[in-house]
């Protein structure tokens, strides 16, 4: 990063061949041991020999953390021994601690994101499931449905068997695994589609909108196959590869290339439209393709029968939680097939459009440029889907420590722009007030929050990859007031004023829509409200506002338990 | 005899495999330079299979792997030679061209540059076509002249 123009692989050489004949591994083992000639010499050696692209070829630094560990020991070492470029070897470090940082913050946001919360389920089926373990209670357990026509429960049963009756060869299964497969089903639909703490609504709000496909748009445009700009829809980077033709002058067929790079968008876009669109769902009638399949066990819902059958009366509490871990346990399941899905299926059909789109690529690509470009995507596939595949895996709320919100946006700054190449985010804090810290289990929630802003904001600025935006925080009594404030493209003045009234209408009626929670290509608004009050607490708050192509975006944090005061 | 398979390709990682225990070979694998590095200069190997475009760093979503070496086989056959490891090398890629820009070079290029510059370690180029077998002929061709004399 700090130096041009220099053969790095011959330079290595000679460093392991002198560290070789001093005894060293690495040149911090030289520290004061090493007499140079001069101090100059002592400065240009560390300063200019031992760069990151240099010494990253040394044998013994077999990780990133490492060399980013071994240069910066060297930076520490140049500033306290030779302190007279001390400023210049500063920047330095401070580029480092953020490489370091990012890897955290990667290592953060590539974790399980299924948070299915357990208690608003159990609140939401308790009344439904009711009449149904009351005649569980009340059916003897050798009645089955072949005896239930005489019984005083007929119509429950039957009102279960309009539903869909399942078992096969039902006649002879007790009655009480139909009341249960009853209460099974009741749960489940609440554990699967509930629109506020449902798993589709998680998949939705947590991978669906704006997240895989930013995710998917950001790996592809690091070798500029495809531009970061743009909303959800993959875009060509035309200007990269223009500017690189016109500099190389290769005579080469700036349209034909175009062409085929079409053809590769097209594709990719539309595969990314099934995973997005149907893939990452609930099976359903509606949808066969979806891969989250909760079919009914029979097998293990007769064997629930007969556990909880021993006794005299079950509660609500016995059955909730025996069916609930029942679906945990299927949807533990169905995660694995979803990561197997990504690292295998998705990888194989990513790769075989790159070999295609190389194949086509061929005769025009004269300078070799962008297959080297797509080997590299190509290369690099399989530790994208691994990445992806982390987030089908359940949250661990735990696993953060409380934050403060400023570090927060600081820290997740620089994930974002890595993950969006070209894309550079200026965030100017103001803050008053005390700073509290947020609690550390509604760190998801707070990256989710963020996801959908930043995805506001960029559609809003007219795509262009600079985006500016500041970010005032208040810390006032047990509030945290967050101002998100970004320039709007002004071209898109009547654009914005629409969707900013529909956003108003939509979370005006914040319950009548609840279905649109769950979809995509509605507001992202109605998400950030439905974390807001649903996840963190019902007193958090959302308001935005449109005035001068100057778009304001407020979030108040607040609630018991949210925040905590630093002791 | 043993083989060491630099690839950073898990489907051609794979093939590579498959040929080697088809004919044979035992075999260990590394997916980038710094792993390749560590596993020639630490263990003997008969014969490496040698990709030329790798990764600096095995790769994982946090680091993507790091640097990207156009000519990091190259890199690697230099270390050979400093630190005087006698095993055999095959360079094996999957394209006619290899580099960018100023340093792009053909195969054909590429293989008169690496005989001049890696005698005795360099022993062929092959080119990888997923969808025939060529490939394994060419090897077979260049393991017997090496190897069964």
């Amino acid at each position: 990063m700090f130096t041009t123009g220099i053969d790095y692989e011959r330079v290595y050489r000679h460093l392991d061949n002198f560290l070789y004949f001093q005894k060293c591994n690495c040149p911090s083992q030289m520290f004061g041991v090493y007499k140079f000639h001069s101090e100059f010499l002592e400065e240009y050696f560390f300063s200019e020999v031992c760069v990151s692209n240099v010494i990253d070829s040394l044998m013994i630094l077999d990780s990133p953390e490492k060399v980013i560990g071994e240069r910066y020991a060297i930076l520490e070492y140049l500033t306290a021994v030779l302190k007279f470029k001390k400023h210049k070897y500063e920047i330095e470090k401070d580029y480092l601690i953020k490489e370091l940082i990012l890897m955290q913050s990667l290592d953060e946001i590539s974790v399980g994101k299924i948070n299915i919360n357990k208690s608003q389920i159990k609140n939401i089926v308790e009344k439904h499931v009711a009449k149904f373990i009351n005649y569980f209670n009340l059916t003897p357990s050798n009645v089955t449905f072949r005896s239930f026509i005489d019984s005083d429960v007929q119509d429950v049963v039957v009102e279960i068997l309009e539903q869909d009756i399942s078992f096969e060869g039902f006649k002879d299964v007790p009655l009480k695994a139909l009341f249960l497969e009853g209460v099974f089903k009741i749960i489940r639909e609440a554990y699967l589609n509930d629109p506020y703490f449902g798993l589709d609504s998680c998949l939705s709000v947590r991978v669906r909108h704006t997240v895989i496909k930013s995710f998917m748009k950001g790996f592809f445009s690091k070798t500029h196959l495809i531009s970061s700009i743009g909303e959800d829809d993959l875009r060509i980077d035309h200007d990269y590869w223009r500017n690189y033709y016109s500099e190389n002058s290769l005579g080469v067929s700036f349209e034909k290339i175009m062409i085929i790079f079409e053809q590769f968008r097209t594709r990719i876009n539309d595969y990314l439209d099934i995973i997005k669109q149907k893939k990452i769902h609930i099976y359903s009638e509606c949808n066969t393709e979806g891969i989250f399949n909760f079919e009914l066990d029979h097998a293990e819902i007769l064997r629930i029968t007969n556990e909880l059958g021993t006794s005299s009366e079950v509660s609500f509490e016995q059955v909730f939680e025996s069916l609930y871990e029942l679906l945990e346990s299927q949807l533990k399941e169905q995660l694995k097939i979803v990561r197997v899905f990504f690292k295998e299926d998705v990888s194989k059909c990513l790769k075989a459009e790159l070999l295609e789109f190389e194949t086509k690529i061929r005769h025009e690509d004269v300078d070799n440029a962008i297959a080297s470009a797509i080997r590299q995507c190509k290369s690099e596939i399989d530790s994208n889907m691994e990445q992806i595949a982390r987030w089908f895996d359940f949250e661990n709320e735990e696993q953060y420590s409380d934050f403060y919100v400023e570090e927060f946006f600081e820290r997740y700054k620089l994930a974002y722009e890595s993950l969006i190449p070209g894309l550079n985010i200026s965030i100017t804090l103001c803050k008053e007030g005390i700073p509290v810290l947020v609690n550390g289990k509604y760190k998801s929630k707070v990256i989710d929050i963020y996801n959908n802003v930043i995805a506001n904001i960029l559609k809003r600025s007219g795509q262009v990859l600079s985006i500016k935006f500041r970010i005032n925080i208040f810390y006032k009594d047990d509030i945290v007031d967050i101002e998100f404030i970004n320039d709007c493209d002004s071209s898109q003045r009547d654009e914005i004023d629409r969707n900013l009234e529909k956003s108003r209408k939509a979370i005006a009626e914040f319950n009548a829509n609840s279905l649109m929670i769950k979809d995509e290509g509605g507001t992202g608004f109605l998400k950030i409200e439905n974390i807001l009050k649903n996840h963190i607490s019902s007193s958090s708050l959302l308001s935005f506002d449109y005035k001068n192509d100057v778009f304001t975006t407020s979030i108040s944090l607040c609630g018991l338990g949210v925040l905590r005061k630093v002791q | 005899m043993k083989v060491l398979i630099v690839e950073d390709d898990i489907n051609k990682l794979e093939s590579l495999k498959e040929y080697s225990s088809s004919v044979g070979l035992e075999h260990e694998a590394a997916s980038s330079f710094k792993s390749a590095q560590k596993k020639i200069l630490e263990c003997e190997y008969d014969l490496i299979f040698l990709d030329m475009t790798i990764p600096t760093f095995d790769q994982d979503y946090k680091t993507k792997g790091g640097k990207w070496r156009s000519f990091g086989g190259e890199e690697l056959l230099v270390e050979m030679q400093r630190k005087n490891i006698s095993s055999k090398a095959i360079v094996i890629t999957g394209y006619d061209k290899v580099g960018t820009g100023t340093s792009m070079m053909t195969l054909n290029k590429l293989r008169k540059k690496l005989k001049d510059n890696f005698q005795g370690l360099f022993v062929g180029i092959v080119y990888f076509d997923p969808f025939n077998s060529d490939w394994k002929e060419s090897l077979d061709r260049i393991i017997a002249r090496e190897f069964k004399k």
